[in-house]
C-alpha cells in the first residue's frame, strides 16, 4: 500500500486504478506503523471507489479491519450523483453512545453501594442473548411508533422526559423513517429487544468524573470532577441486523444492475436516486430511530435502577442526558465544499459526528462551545468527552472518531486471559464487573484494545476534536 | 471436526472443509453454532426443516446461515446437525435441509459471542482436489 506523509496526523494514500478520490487517514508514526500491513488500508482505498465519494475516502485513528468499509471510515457521497452503501453503515445501525450525568459524586458511593447500583443496573436493563422485559411487549402498532419517532415514541409513554430529546443527535429521530420498508422478519427478529443492551462491545457503564480539560465546555455540557456518569453503548438490534441483512440483497443486485464496479461485495450500494437507495435510506433511518428509542428506554431503567439503589427519587438524581451520539449511520447532511454548499450522505461507519460551535444542528445549550463527541474507551481505563470543531466540519465533514478500536482479536484475548480472573482484576481496581457470558468479560478486557488516549490525542492533535473531560470506570454492565 | 474458527480483529469467521457439497453446509451450520456456544452441549431434541434459495451457491451458503441465525433469535434454538440436498446451478440455487438442535440455554451452553450477522466480506465456496471448502466471517 503506498502512503504519503501529509502532516504530523495525517497521511495519505494516493488516488491509484479505478478509486475515484484519494484517501486520507488520521494516525500517529505509532499508529501507522502498525497499520501498514493491515488490510484495513486496502479498505480505505476500496471505498474511495464508490460513485459520487466527495473529497477523499477518510478513516479516524481507531481504524481497524471491517468488512467492506474500515471500522473508522468516514465517506460522503453527492446527494444528487452519488450512493449510499448498507457496508458504510454497518449491521448495527445506529449503534451509538449515549452520556447522562447525575448530581451524584464518587464520594456519595463506598463499595458496597456502588455494588447495589451495578446489581440493580444489571437486573433493569436485559443483557445477552434474549428478549427483552416482560413489562416491555410491543405491539406491531406500537414497532410502527418506534421506527417512525424513535426516541419519542419512549418519551411519550413516559420513559422519559421531553428535555432528554433535545440533547441527542437529530432529536433521536431520523425523518427520513419508513416503517414500511422494516421486513417483518426484521420486526419478528428485533421488536422483542427493545430496551436491551446486547453483547459484544455493548455497555452500560457508571463512570466518574476523572479530569476535566475545558472549565468552560465542561460546565456547559453539565460536567464537574468528581460527578458520577452513566455511559450507555448500544445499537438497534436484530431489527437493524435484519434490516441491513435484508438490504444488502437487494443491494448486491442493484450495483450490478447499474454497472457499479466494486472491489468488494460487502460494499455493495445503489444511487441515493434510485428506488434502492431510497428503500434502504428509508428502512435505515426506522432502524436508527429503534436505536434511539433503545437507548431512552435503557436511560428510563437507569434512572429506575439508580432510584431503587440509592432509595431516592428520580428527580433528586439529577440524572439527565449529555448527549447521544450514532457512530454507525449514514445521514444527508449539508457541508461547504470547495466553496459551495453540497449536500452530502455522510457515511460514518465507526466514526462519530463532531459539529462546531454555532451549527444549527448543535442543542441550544451547547451551541457556542460545539457538539459533546462521546468516546468510550475500555472497561479498565477511561473514556472521552470531545467537543467538535470547525476543522472537523471544513476536514472530514464534521466527524471524528468513536473510541479505542481492537487491538487483540478475540481468539488472542480469550487466549490471553486464560487462567486469569479477568473481573477479580477489575475489582481490585475498584470496577465492578457484572456480565451474561464471562468469555465476553475476556474478549473485551482492557489489553484487547489500544489505549483510547492515543486516538483522542490523534484527533485533538489533528484538531478535529478537543478534548473536554476524562471519565473512569465504576461498574459495567456487559452482554 | 471439519471447520476452524478464523481470526479476525473485530470480528470472527469459520472455515469449513468436507467431502461433499452438502456436508459443507452441514458443517458450517456446526461450526456457526461453534461460534456462539460450546457445540458439543447442544443437544438434538428439536427437529426443523429448512429450505434456503439464492443467486449463487456462495450466496447460498450466506442465506442459509443468516437462516439459522434467524431461526436463533427468534425461537433461541441452534441447529447444528443434520442432513442437507443442495441442488443447483448459474445463478439459481437452492437448499433443503432437516436439522436437529436445542434451545439456547445460558445455564447449559456458555455464550461465546452473539452474531449478528453473516457478512460477504472475504466469502469464498470453492471446491479442489481435497474436496469443498468454504470461508466465511460474521459480523459480532
Amino acid at each position: 500500500m503506498k502512503l504519503q506523509r501529509i502532516d504530523d496526523t495525517r497521511w495519505r494514500i494516493p488516488r491509484e486504478g479505478k478509486m475515484r478520490v484519494e484517501g486520507i487517514v488520521y494516525a500517529s508514526d505509532a499508529m501507522m506503523e502498525a497499520l501498514r500491513n493491515d488490510p484495513a488500508l486496502q479498505q480505505v482505498a476500496n471505498v474511495a471507489h464508490l460513485p459520487g465519494i466527495l473529497r477523499a475516502s477518510l478513516a479516524m485513528p481507531d481504524i481497524h479491519w471491517g468488512y467492506g468499509f474500515p471500522i473508522g471510515g468516514v465517506a460522503a457521497t453527492d446527494a444528487d450523483e452519488g450512493v449510499i452503501s448498507p457496508g458504510g453503515v454497518g449491521y448495527d445501525i445506529n449503534c451509538g453512545v449515549r452520556l447522562l450525568r447525575t448530581d451524584l459524586r464518587r464520594g456519595d458511593f463506598d463499595r458496597r453501594a456502588l455494588r447495589e447500583v451495578v446489581e440493580q443496573l444489571y437486573r433493569s436493563i436485559p443483557t445477552g442473548v434474549g428478549g427483552g422485559r416482560r413489562d416491555l411487549r410491543l405491539s406491531g402498532d406500537d414497532l410502527d411508533g418506534v421506527l417512525r419517532d424513535g426516541a419519542a415514541w419512549a418519551v411519550d409513554r413516559g420513559l422519559g422526559f421531553k428535555r432528554d430529546l433535545q440533547a441527542l443527535e437529530e432529536g433521536g429521530s431520523l425523518p427520513q423513517a419508513e416503517a414500511s420498508q422494516v421486513s417483518p422478519r426484521a420486526r419478528e427478529r428485533g421488536g422483542s429487544q427493545l430496551g436491551t443492551l446486547g453483547s459484544g462491545n455493548h455497555f452500560a457503564e457508571v463512570q466518574r468524573v476523572a479530569e476535566i480539560y475545558d472549565e468552560r465546555v465542561a460546565r456547559a455540557f453539565g460536567l464537574v470532577r468528581g460527578q458520577v456518569t452513566v455511559m450507555i453503548h448500544s445499537g438497534s438490534r436484530g431489527l437493524g441486523h435484519q434490516v441491513c441483512t435484508d438490504h444488502l440483497k437487494g443491494m448486491l443486485a442493484a450495483a450490478e444492475r447499474h454497472g457499479i464496479e466494486l472491489p468488494d461485495r460487502q460494499l455493495a450500494c445503489a444511487p441515493l436516486a434510485s428506488p434502492e437507495g431510497k428503500c434502504y435510506l428509508a428502512a435505515m433511518a426506522a432502524a436508527a430511530n429503534f436505536a434511539f428509542a433503545n437507548r431512552q428506554v435503557m436511560t428510563h431503567f437507569v434512572r429506575e435502577s439508580f432510584a431503587k439503589a440509592t432509595g431516592t427519587p428520580v428527580e433528586r438524581l439529577g440524572i439527565e442526558v449529555v448527549y447521544d451520539v450514532c457512530h454507525n449511520i449514514a445521514k444527508m447532511e449539508t457541508f461547504e465544499v470547495d466553496g459551495r454548499r453540497q449536500r452530502a450522505c455522510v457515511h460514518r461507519k465507526g466514526a462519530t459526528r463532531a459539529y462546531p460551535p454555532g451549527h444549527a444542528e448543535v442543542p441550544h445549550a451547547y451551541r457556542e462551545v460545539g457538539q459533546p463527541v462521546l468516546i468510550p474507551g475500555d472497561m479498565g481505563r477511561y473514556s472521552y468527552v470531545l467537543a467538535g470543531t470547525q476543522k472537523a466540519y471544513e476536514e472530514t465533514f464534521g466527524s471524528s472518531c468513536h473510541g479505542a478500536g481492537r487491538l487483540l482479536s478475540r481468539g488472542e484475548a480469550k487466549r490471553r486471559a486464560r487462567g486469569r480472573r479477568v473481573v477479580e482484576e477489575l475489582a481490585e481496581k475498584g470496577i465492578v464487573v457484572m456480565a451474561a457470558g464471562m468469555a465476553t468479560v475476556a474478549e473485551e478486557m482492557p489489553e484487547a484494545y489500544k489505549d483510547v488516549a492515543d486516538v483522542v490525542d490523534v484527533v485533538t492533535r489533528a484538531g478535529i476534536a478537543t478534548k473536554v473531560a476524562r471519565l473512569e470506570p465504576l461498574g459495567v454492565i456487559k452482554g | 471436526m471439519s471447520w476452524a474458527v478464523v481470526e479476525h480483529t473485530a470480528d470472527v469467521g469459520i472455515e469449513v472443509r468436507a467431502a461433499t457439497l452438502e456436508a459443507l453446509f452441514v458443517d458450517a451450520a456446526a461450526g456457526f453454532c461453534d461460534v456462539i456456544t460450546e457445540v458439543a452441549r447442544i443437544g438434538a431434541g428439536e427437529e426443523r426443516a429448512f429450505e434456503v434459495e439464492a443467486a449463487g451457491l456462495d450466496l447460498l451458503l450466506v442465506a442459509w446461515l443468516e437462516e439459522l441465525l434467524f431461526r436463533f433469535e427468534t425461537t433461541g434454538v441452534l441447529y447444528p446437525r443434520g442432513e442437507a440436498s443442495v441442488e443447483g446451478s448459474g445463478e439459481s440455487w437452492s437448499l433443503r435441509a432437516r436439522m436437529r438442535g436445542e434451545r439456547f440455554d445460558a445455564a447449559s451452553h456458555p455464550l461465546k459471542v452473539q452474531v449478528k450477522a453473516v457478512t460477504y466480506y472475504g466469502l469464498e465456496v470453492a471446491c479442489d482436489e481435497h474436496g469443498w471448502r468454504a470461508r466465511i466471517i460474521f459480523d459480532i
